[in-house]
């Protein structure tokens, strides 16, 4: 990606400079915690279960 | 007494019973804002119209002999992001500053039908994001414990109100923490339900992931009241869940801690933490055991990567729910809203979906650990004493993120995480403010937050504390 594209996300935008820095320790927190956590496994055609994961989980209604 | 010295759950009994009328209600609590909101700046609109339509409503309802709600003629109000069809609706900013939408949210729809009566709109951080309670459009909410000090957010006003004696409960919401913190700054009760509980239908979106709607009171069982009122499945929200709903106000009237294991979360939760905050959290812990409760340790793993997790969805959903007007009306915003947008803007789609597709294996993985060792598991819903307005006014300066991150870091992972999550009081103050614990359950466990937080209520008497205005 250039400089040109990181700095103007729609025609005329300027990002402020210290968005940069901001962004790119998010970043490399994010890509760190991916990789302790993916395993290399994750071919799951629908990326969201997370409803049904959480309906799973749930103690028995009315308890 | 004053009426509104009265919890939300007397108060709609005693319009039951013909103690006084909603009508009265709504006059007291008019007062009261009139008396102190210029001290708190709780409240952007009051809708004294509306309130007494409601109020007569239910009592003509009353007169004639009909059944009313569980919420009976008590006045609300609510975060200024709940959509009622023809009102105003601000979101705390000035691009929706003359928004008046379509519709009308699911939750605020539930309420009235319980009975409730609404006041008008309260503070909030800009479009719900930002911990501590500032508004640059509208200026910074302030605690009713102390002027000087931040609510929290974003729910700033839905804290400082009802602490304040200015209604009897509020709606806020949680992305992040947004009803546990101002909850916890403000010395109430702050349910965090699971994610899909309840409906969002007609509610500004800020991160459709991770966005909750909840009630702040006084006690427990005034939060059981108003969540049984808004939760459950609705056709409106498609992303609402199909679980039954349990009976939220019988929990709570059925106070249980003896037997319950409450794991207690270290590690994370006590790194670059106050000592004073632990304390109070400590004082916590001793009223669950002695109510009954047994304590056990836990491994809740390493939640700074959860933290890292949760980030580009709030971002990058924020940047996409923002990216006509950061295009269009810039200037219009707040520096630090827009600081936090543009960090979403440049997330990559990969990143942002790992985060989305880990989600649940890391959920299910944190479930069955956690909740195999304990029934509730105990963290601080803050571990720091709270900061005063001044210090934390910090807009995009270099290190908010710091700001935000140190605020919200007890509270952020179990929004990834999904978790029901009940803010209470701690038994210690925190260099004389009110301290906070939060109490998680597995998903759609609301009803056993309920009745450990009931029997922690009876055994510390939170509610019996009132800030002097």
């Amino acid at each position: 990606m250039s400089e040109t594209e990181r700095d103007e996300p729609f025609p005329g935008y300027r990002f402020d400079p210290a968005a940069s820095a901001r962004s790119d320790r998010a970043q490399a927190g994010l890509r760190g915690a991916i990789l302790d956590h993916g395993d290399g496994s994750l071919f799951d055609t629908e990326p969201q279960h997370i409803d049904t994961a959480i309906a799973s989980l749930a103690p028995e209604a009315g308890s | 007494m004053s009426l509104t010295d009265l919890t939300l759950a007397q108060a709609a009994e005693g319009v039951v019973r013909g103690e006084f009328t909603a009508m009265e209600l709504a006059d007291a609590a008019l007062a009261r804002i009139e008396a102190v909101n210029p001290k708190l700046n709780a409240f952007v609109r009051v809708e004294e119209e509306t309130v007494r339509e409601g109020a007569a409503a239910v009592d003509a309802k009353r007169a004639a002999g009909e059944a009313l709600g569980p919420l009976a003629g008590v006045p609300l109000a609510h975060k200024d992001m709940y959509y009622r069809a023809g009102g105003l609706t601000t979101c705390g900013s000035k691009i929706r500053r003359d928004f008046r939408p379509e519709v009308t949210s699911t939750a605020l729809t539930r309420l009235a039908e319980a009975g409730a009566t609404y006041l008008g709109g309260l503070n909030m951080a800009e479009f719900a994001m930002g911990p501590t309670g500032h508004n640059e459009h509208f200026g910074p909410c302030r605690n009713p414990w102390d002027t000087t000090r931040i609510t929290g957010g974003s729910s700033s006003g839905s804290g400082s109100a009802t602490a304040g004696r200015l209604c009897y409960g509020a709606l806020g919401s949680d992305t992040g923490g947004s009803i546990r913190l101002p909850a916890g700054f403000c010395n109430l009760a702050g349910m965090k339900p699971t994610q899909t509980r309840v409906s969002r239908f007609g509610v500004m979106g800020l991160s459709f992931s991770l966005d909750n709607v909840g009630p702040l009171t006084r006690t427990v069982l005034d939060n059981a009241l108003m969540l049984a009122a808004i939760a459950g499945q609705d056709p409106l929200d498609p992303t609402s869940a199909p679980v039954p709903v349990p009976d939220y106000a019988a929990a709570a009237r059925a106070p249980k801690a003896a037997g319950v294991r409450v794991g207690v979360a270290r590690g994370f939760f006590e790194e670059d933490a106050d000592e004073i905050a632990l304390a109070a959290r400590d004082s916590a812990l001793a009223a669950l055991v002695s109510a009954g409760a047994q304590p056990v340790e836990v491994d809740v793993g390493d939640m700074a990567r959860i933290n890292h997790l949760s980030a580009p969805l709030t971002a990058s959903e924020a940047a996409t729910l923002h990216a006509h007007w950061l295009r269009e009306r810039r200037e219009d915003y707040g520096a630090q809203m827009r600081a936090r947008c543009e960090m979403g803007l440049r997330f990559s789609a990969v990143d942002y979906l790992s985060a989305v597709q880990l989600r649940s294996r890391i959920v299910t993985a944190f479930v069955e650990r956690v909740f195999s060792a304990c029934d509730v598991l105990l963290a601080p819903t803050f571990n720091v004493a709270t900061p005063t307005i001044e210090e934390t006014d910090v807009g995009s300066s270099q290190g908010f993120e710091a700001v935000i991150s140190r605020l919200s870091r007890c509270t952020r992972p179990f929004n990834y995480l999904t978790l029901p999550g009940l803010a209470l009081p701690t038994p210690e103050a925190v260099l004389g403010m009110p301290g906070s614990i939060q109490l998680l359950a597995r998903p759609f466990g609301e009803a056993a937050l309920y009745s450990l937080g009931a029997a922690y209520e009876a055994e510390t008497g939170f509610p019996d504390r009132a800030p002097d205005l």
